[in-house]
């Protein structure tokens, strides 16, 4: 996509004005999944395994069906019974089996059965009267076990091309890659450390747990409401999974409670939709926190092998990694972007990194903010962490001796553009955290981090008002501000002010296909498309007023709001604001619009670097994290209070994962810890302030120079305080979550 | 290393399945194109200028 129309000078963007959504949040207007009714509506409930790998031997709904205040029941059947479009295989096929199991319950937690009532309570109670039969077999939730000759197998045949043969069924992806030769490499090194490191699942956290009101006709025509962050995938897989045209079937995005990768998938909504079909009454379910941690998607767990050669004056001779990740009973864990992301920040002349897609029997992992990249930085940056720390180097010089820059052949394969990770090593390196003095019992740590972020199918419409206003519609559900970074952008275009615009999430039958709100494309990728859709408005108001003074179009420009003539040939007229053109609209033409629609493919990479202090209490074995400065290339903030919101809020969860938040499975295979008393989201009060630095890089795939920054600042936070943690407790800390357990064995291991 | 004549991302995928059955398994399972070091993730229309360097990747996939 040609990019001529690239701005580096601005009257809006870079500002900090109000959340559009501020006010509705904080009195209760704003309308989330579960805040919405229909007449005649039902309320469902979802029958879970309570085994983590049983098969179905039978289930018998005839006593549910006969409560009186149960008015449809669904199984598997329910979706298999429909004529299926063509082709319903692969990811489709998989989600089916998560939202429905079919012959066998593969986790603890997967649905069985669902039932429609007349209250929440009914329905409830009426899950017990529903008959299962199990035949209960062997599980395996540990990802090195699930990969053992011994495991037992969740599905025959999942494995796909990339596997080499030999390996456990359960092994279902394989990815290689790198450069040079490693084996010269670490030849060539003063010194080289191996190390094993290992990091447990961690749930997304939103606070708002799914919820939806579904209705579906007997005629295959449907409505939809539901918190996700991409409503267009859910029409899609809804209409394939209950066998009805996609058009057919509007799906509207709730406001939403956070989602950070979690909420780009569907559980509930399709067994809502075939509840309403069956009972021809609209269907709410919303599911209990419990449900959340059990049956949505966790992020995969790992265990990872990292190997780097360095010289003693800090040059990287070597880098190896191989990385296995369990995401699940479904393919999907992403193995191969913790082995591509692992090593991106720096220039390697021989590099190798392997990663595993592997089964167990636990619920499909769905995306968490850079999928899969936190753990592999944790590992590498441990063991950077280490070389430096032997070998007497500063652990910022060090990167900045091997980091990735213009020119660059990424670990990944290509060549880098121009990328911002120096740039935001040198922030740390000057930053006064960098020096500041540490307290006795406290360490620091450092880490950088990579992520690619993602351009997507994106759709945007804008129409003018009479009065000059505009309302934008776009397709991204907005799950970190953008909003208000359309208004800010579209504003710039425009040249009318931020508050004039009101921009809303358009509904699946207001726009074509959008994309997730995912890979930190949204400001990037909305954000092109409305500057786009801006200047396509723009074009037509400039028609508007090289008719009205009888001049060629080409003789008009638009600035600071209004039409202009073009230079002093053009004529001398007076400049013609926009809301005069539209107050005339109707008459000189019709309605003013503009639109665009594309899918942009330069969403430019993203690196970070993280400053850490930690306090270890050596008799509890308890963390606290004292200071935390993050710094990321944003290529261009349009927004800068929402960047700042975005780098703050992947430390915080990092810090979560880091030191707390893990998934506890019993030998039985159950989840032991499904509720926040259990699984430990940090609170205000295990937080510091988390101080931010924006760095400006801009990405040369969009006109404002906007890099996505969702993501990136929840990679270095697991590697950075794990340094710090080490460097505090004196012994390096290799599995995560760093609680206090772990902690106090550590140091007991330690002497 | 391998060779093609190819103007935009859909036809090397084009010619790099007709020169070499075998990746017919990994491009329909997702690849990404990088073309001087813009990752496209998807897209099939996009220019590939004269001597540019391209590189497969598996699909990216983002949270």
């Amino acid at each position: 996509m040609a990019l001529d129309d690239r701005k580096s000078h601005f009257t809006f963007v870079g500002t900090r004005p109000n959340r559009p959504d501020g006010l509705d949040k904080v009195t209760g207007r704003a309308r989330f999944g579960a805040d919405v009714t229909a007449p005649g509506m039902l309320f469902g409930a979802i029958l879970r395994s309570p085994h983590a790998h049983a098969r179905i031997v039978r289930i018998d709904t005839s006593k549910a069906e006969a409560h009186r205040d149960v008015k449809a029941v669904v199984t598997r059947a329910d979706f298999a019974d429909v004529p299926f479009k063509p082709g319903l295989e692969g990811e489709f096929w998989n989600v089916l089996e998560n939202v429905m199991a079919g012959e066998k319950a593969l986790y603890d937690g997967h649905a069985v059965a669902a039932v429609a009532a007349s209250s929440a309570l009914a329905a409830r109670d009426a899950l017990k009267l529903i008959e299962v039969e199990y035949e209960v077999l062997p599980h395996v939730t540990d990802v090195d076990k699930a990969m053992a000759p011994d495991a037992p197998v969740i599905r025959e045949g999942a494995a796909d091309y990339s596997v080499p043969e030999g390996m456990h069924p359960n092994v279902v992806r394989y990815h290689e890659s790198g450069h040079g030769d490693v084996e010269a490499g670490f030849a060539e090194a003063d010194l080289v450390i191996e190390d094993h490191f290992v990091t447990e699942a961690t749930h997304q956290g939103y606070i708002e747990p799914h919820a939806c009101l579904a209705s579906l006709g007997a005629d295959g025509k449907g409505e939809l409401w539901c918190c996700t962050q991409g409503h267009w995938i859910v029409q899609k897989t809804c209409a394939a999974l209950l066998g009805i045209e996609t058009a057919q079937l509007r799906v509207t995005a709730s406001e939403i409670g956070g989602g950070f990768g979690g909420k780009t998938t569907v559980f509930i909504e399709p067994v809502a939709l075939a509840l309403s079909r069956k009972a021809n009454r609209p269907v709410k379910i919303v599911m209990s926190r419990s449900e959340v941690l059990r049956a949505t998607g966790p992020t995969a767990s790992a265990s990872m092998d990292v190997k780097i050669g360095m010289k003693k004056d800090g040059t990287i001779t070597a880098a190896q990694g191989v990385f296995r990740l369990q995401g699940g009973a479904f393919p999907g864990a992403p193995g191969d972007m913790t082995a591509m992301c692992a090593f991106a920040p720096y220039n390697l002349t021989n590099v190798r990194q392997v990663g595993y897609d592997v089964m167990s029997n636990r619920p499909k992992q769905a995306a968490y903010r850079a999928p899969g990249a936190p753990m592999g930085a944790f590992a590498v940056e441990s063991v950077i962490d280490e070389l430096c720390k032997i070998l007497g180097l500063d652990p910022i010089e060090v990167r900045l001796k091997n980091a990735a820059r213009e020119g660059t052949k990424a670990s990944y394969g290509p060549t880098y553009d121009r990328i911002g990770l120096v740039e935001t090593l040198e922030a740390a390196k000057d930053h006064p955290h960098y020096s500041a003095p540490l307290k006795p019992g406290q360490g620091r740590g450092i880490a950088c981090g990579f992520w690619f972020n993602h351009g997507g199918e994106t759709s945007v419409s804008l129409a003018l008002s009479e009065d000059g206003s505009a309302q934008l519609m776009v397709g991204t559900p907005d799950i970190g501000g953008s909003r208000a970074s359309m208004a800010l952008m579209a504003a710039e275009v425009l040249g009318i002010p931020y508050e004039n615009i009101r921009v809303t999430i358009a509904d699946t039958a207001t726009l074509g296909y959008n994309d997730v709100s995912h890979g930190s494309r949204v400001t990037y990728a909305s954000g092109l498309a409305t500057i786009k859709a801006a200047q396509h408005a723009v074009e037509k108001l400039c028609e508007r007023a090289a008719a009205k003074w009888g001049i060629p179009v080409d003789a008009v420009k638009w600035e600071n709001g209004c039409a202009v003539p073009s230079g002093p040939n053009a004529g001398d007229f007076d400049p013609l604001p926009l809301a005069e053109i539209t107050a005339d609209m109707g008459r000189t033409g019709g309605p003013i619009s503009g639109h665009f629609e594309a899918t942009p493919e330069g969403a430019g990479v993203s690196f970070g670097t993280h400053i850490v202090d930690a306090e270890v209490d050596p008799e509890t074995g308890k963390t606290s994290i004292t200071r935390y400065t993050v710094i990321q290339d944003a290529g261009k903030a349009i927004h800068p209070a929402y960047v700042e919101g975005q780098f703050q809020g992947g430390a915080a969860q990092g810090i979560g994962w880091a030191l707390n938040e893990e998934y506890i499975y019993g030998e039985d295979g159950r989840l032991q810890n499904p509720v926040f008393l259990d699984y430990r989201i940090p609170v205000a009060s295990d937080l510091p302030m988390i101080d931010t630095v924006i760095v400006e890089v801009p990405n040369p795939g969009h006109p404002f120079g906007v890099r996505g920054v969702g993501e990136t600042g929840i990679v270095p936070p697991l590697a950075a305080i794990a340094n710090a943690v080490s460097n505090a407790a004196g012994v390096r800390m290799r599995q995560l979550p760093m609680s206090p357990p772990r902690i106090l064995a550590a140091l007991k291991g330690n002497g | 290393m391998v060779q093609v004549q190819a103007a935009t991302t859909g036809e090397l995928l084009r010619e790099l399945v007709r020169l070499h059955p075998q990746l017919q398994a990994p491009i329909d399972a997702g690849v990404s194109v990088a073309v001087n070091g813009r990752i496209i993730a998807a897209g099939l229309s996009e220019p590939i200028p004269e001597g540019a360097e391209v590189y497969l990747m598996q699909r990216l996939r983002g949270g």
